[in-house]
Formats: C-alpha cells, structure tokens, sequence
C-alpha cells in the first residue's frame, strides 16, 4: 500500500464511520510508515474533538442545523426540575393529624465540676433533664427504682499545659 | 513533520541519553492516540522497556526517532488489543468518542483549521462528523452527488489535519 492508497483508505474508513485503528491493513502501513504516524494522530484527534467547537463555529457557518446528538446536559435539567417538583409538592402536602409526640427538647443544662485532679485544670458534666414522659421505654425506671430525669451527654476535661 | 533524521548511539549511556531527548515526542504522539494521559504514559513506559531491550538489534543506519515512534505505535496497538479483550472499562482508545475530554488546546486548533475551510467544507465536516448526519443526507440538502460530498468532505478532513504553519 503507497501513500496515496493509503489515504484513500482512510476516508474510506471515516466516510463508513469506522475507526482507522480498527482496520489491520491500515494499522500495518502506520507502522511501517512512522513517518506518517503523527499526521494520522493528529487527523483522528481533531476529528474527535470536532464536536466541542460545534457550538462556537455554529455562529460563522449560515446553515448548520441543531445537533442531534440528545445532550447529557438536558437530561440534567430535567432530572434537576423533576426534583424540584418533588420537593415542592412534599413542602405543602398536608401531613396526617395525630397524637403529638412528647417533646424530647433539653430542658435544662448545668455546669458541674469533677474530680480536679492533678495535671487537670478543670472538667465539667453536661447534664440534660427529660421529661418521664419523652424517656425511651428502655430506659424508663421500673416500679421502686430511683427515679433520675436525666441524663449526662457531654464531659469536658480541660488540662493544664506541662511547665 | 516526518521525523527527524537522528540516528541511535550504541552504548548505554549515550542510547539513555538519546530517549530522554526523543521522549517528548513519543509522549505527543501517544497523547493524541490513547484516551487519557494515565494511557499514554503507560504506553510511553512499555515502549522504552522494549526498545532499551532491543536497542542492541537497532540497526544504526536508520532514523532513531522513527524507529522509537514505530515501536511506541507497535505498543499502543497491543494495549489497545488488550484494553478491548479486557473489557470497555480500561477504555485506552476512546478518542474518537464524544465523551473524551477536549482540551482548550485540541479546540482551538480545530476553530483554527475549520476556520480556513470554505463553507461548504466546513457543513460537511460538521455536519458529518459533528452531527451525525450521513453522507447521502449530506448530498440531498446541498443538492450535490455523493461522490462530489465526499471530495468536499476529503479535502475538508486535509485541511483539519494541517498545521497552522502549512499552507491551505
């Protein structure tokens, strides 16, 4: 295969949409020929990338018809409307009315110091109070236990820096 | 741009020397043929493990840039090979695919070279290639035969390959 019967292969080939590389007579000659190797990269990489610039040559040529390809950014648009939608609709959706559940908000809270030790500047407890009522049924005291509405959460130590 | 004419030295340090040179240009090439740089690389190291196995069968008469992009070629064909038994998911070539990233670079050089098209060339190139159009389709709008659309077309796909520095 000479030079010229080689590219006519080629379009050959682009013009069946195929790809060059895909074609063994075509791949031999390129490797027997390196001297053409980078005309034939660089021909296969412009025509890829020929799409991307479609949108800003579209301007300059009179006639050029809107792509046909279905952008992967429409299907975005959509998905993000639909969603949207789902979210309003959700928003105003009147929630069916029964018992209200026992608030389970911190009552109170209070700062109380432990065991100052040394090496430890200060630490304190977090205490929060629950009303009997929001306390999981896991947890609630049985008949003749103590009854503790509260619970610690948080303990803070803080120490002092080694001199 | 045919290769260069340089020649590979025979001792070691000197053929190291040699394909730190020739390098950059391998790697271009390899960069525009495979899908990512992560590829390209991999094909890039293939090829100098082969041809520092090789380089005592190089024959010092020919041109060593060429032998090195040949070798390169001969490598990213068999990754490509591999890449496909493997399965779509190493994807070493997908430069012809939409879906490859498209450098700033690579855009502007096809704005260039579709910018020294004549209209009707630059419709057919759009038209087929960026817009799936066929080439029958092609004829019909334009009112032209099939043959003379793919004339058009050939020459269109010429002057896209051209450098900025070649005449059109």
């Amino acid at each position: 295969m000479n030079e010229t019967e080689f590219t006519m292969a080629l379009h050959e080939c682009l013009d069946a949409r195929r790809d060059p590389l895909d074609e063994p007579t075509l791949c031999r000659h390129l490797a027997e020929h390196p001297e053409q190797l980078e005309s034939f990269a660089v021909l296969r990489e412009r025509l890829a990338g020929l799409s991307e610039p479609a949108a800003a040559v579209a301007g300059a040529a009179t006639t050029l018809h809107a792509r046909r390809r279905p952008a992967l950014s429409r299907l975005y648009v959509i998905g993000a409307l639909a969603l949207a939608a789902a979210i309003a609709i959700a928003a105003v959706w009147p929630t069916p009315a029964g018992p209200t559940p026992p608030s389970r908000g911190i009552l109170a809270a209070s700062l109380e110091e432990l065991r100052p030790r040394a090496g430890a500047a200060v630490s304190f407890t977090v205490r929060q109070c629950w009303p009997p009522a929001a306390w999981p049924s896991s947890d609630r005291p049985r008949s003749g236990e103590p009854r503790r509405p509260d619970s610690i959460f948080e303990t803070y130590e803080m120490r002092s820096e080694h001199r | 741009m045919a290769p260069g004419s340089v020649h590979v030295p025979t001792d070691e340090a000197a053929f190291a020397l040699f394909l730190r040179h020739a390098q950059p240009r391998t790697l271009a090439l390899l960069r525009r043929l495979c899908a990512s740089e992560a590829d390209a690389e991999d094909v890039l190291q293939e090829t100098l493990a082969k041809v520092w196995r090789l380089r005592a069968s190089f024959d010092a008469r020919q041109n060593g840039e060429a032998w090195l992009l040949q070798a390169a070629f001969r490598c990213f064909c068999d990754h490509r090979q591999r890449s496909a038994r493997q399965g779509p998911t190493i994807g070493v070539d997908e430069a012809a695919s939409p879906m490859r990233t498209c450098s700033l670079e690579l855009r502007d050089e096809v704005r260039h070279r579709l910018a020294a098209c004549s209209p009707l060339e630059r419709e057919l190139l759009l038209g087929f290639h960026a817009h799936g159009q066929s080439l029958r389709d092609l004829a019909a709008r334009h009112g032209l035969p099939l043959n003379t659309v793919k004339s058009h077309l050939h020459r269109a796909r010429t002057r896209l390959q051209r450098e900025h520095h070649e005449r059109d």
